[in-house]
């Protein structure tokens, strides 16, 4: 339950929001990506469309559960409601919240490590399972392995693409995706203080927001 | 992977006439897209076919022209290209 009590009540509903704006970003990248699919027909801009139609997803989840979650908090202002009568909703809310976005992260892997033998693709997803059987138990976990995800293969990729060729929209690239690394240390000390939380979805916001000025940028030529 | 060759193929084709001032010989175009003269007037053919290119009789031969929607698909492949070299992939 870390990302409903550790939010402060002046942001009930505002996390929401930011996560709506962010579900409009992926899933405008999402189908960007599925029209280079249908356009130059690799097998790999599925993949990248796949991960982004999946963080969206996660997003609507995650959004979706919160919000629900606030308005039972702030009509009936007693814990018990949750306890009795929303634990399953929420539980099945946030897990497939977690399950989309490790997902959209273990496709982000397949492509920064190229990886096309299916066989270590399976054992990916095998690993995403087993995440969320401890995440039913510890939601933290969940903001753990993302970050884990996040700062030792999904960041350092794009800092190398970076490196090789340095241009505006590889640093964009790059940016964006240390500042959703950074949400997801935030996420996590959220749990130990409200700020972080807040903080952590600005964060997200900034990281998504530069992705979407990356596409702007390009379509506008 | 078959598809994914032929796009870009004939990206090759169209680029190699754009650079060319958006006319080409065909003498030209088969030296700049690197193919046989039979895979070459195969995918002329079709080019014309999609309206991309479009031919034009000249006292010396004939001229391969790019037409709008050929540049259409060179800007629209180009942004395309650019978006995901963003992302390395």
């Amino acid at each position: 339950m870390a990302s409903f009590i550790t939010s402060p009540a002046w942001f009930y509903g505002i996390d929401s929001a930011l996560q709506i704006v962010t579900v409009v970003i992926a899933l405008l990248i999402a189908f960007y990506g599925f029209h280079i699919y249908r356009f130059i027909g690799q097998k790999k801009y599925l993949f990248f469309a796949l991960s982004f139609l999946s963080i969206g997803i996660s997003m609507v989840l995650g959004s979706v559960t919160s919000f629900l979650l606030y308005f039972v908090w702030m009509k009936h202002n007693a814990l018990y409601v949750l306890v009795h009568d929303f634990m399953l909703f929420y539980e099945v809310g946030f897990l497939s919240h977690f399950f989309f976005h490790l997902a959209a992260y273990m496709i982000l892997i397949i492509l920064c490590l190229k990886i096309e033998d299916l066989r270590v693709m399976s054992l990916l997803f095998l690993f995403v399972l087993l995440t969320l059987i401890i995440a039913e138990r510890n939601f933290v976990s969940f903001y753990v392995v993302s970050l884990i995800l996040m700062v030792l293969y999904i960041v350092p990729y794009f800092y190398k693409n970076y490196q090789e060729n340095r241009n505006s929209k590889t640093k964009r690239v790059f940016f964006a995706f240390s500042a959703i690394a950074l949400s997801q240390l935030l996420f996590l000390l959220s749990v130990w203080s409200d700020r972080a939380y807040v903080l952590a979805h600005i964060s997200q916001l900034i990281g998504y927001i530069t992705l979407l000025v990356n596409l702007i940028s390009v379509l506008r030529k | 992977m078959e598809r994914r060759d032929k796009v870009k193929i004939i990206y090759d084709i169209l680029k190699s006439v754009q650079e060319k001032g958006g006319r080409i010989k065909p003498t030209h175009l088969l030296y700049k897209s690197n193919l046989s003269y039979k895979r070459m007037n195969e995918l002329v053919q079709e080019l014309m076919g999609k309206g991309m290119i479009a031919e034009e009789s000249v006292s010396s031969g004939k001229m391969y022209i790019l037409t709008d929607k050929g540049h259409k698909f060179l800007n629209e492949y180009h942004k395309m290209v650019e978006f995901i070299k963003g992302f390395g992939f």
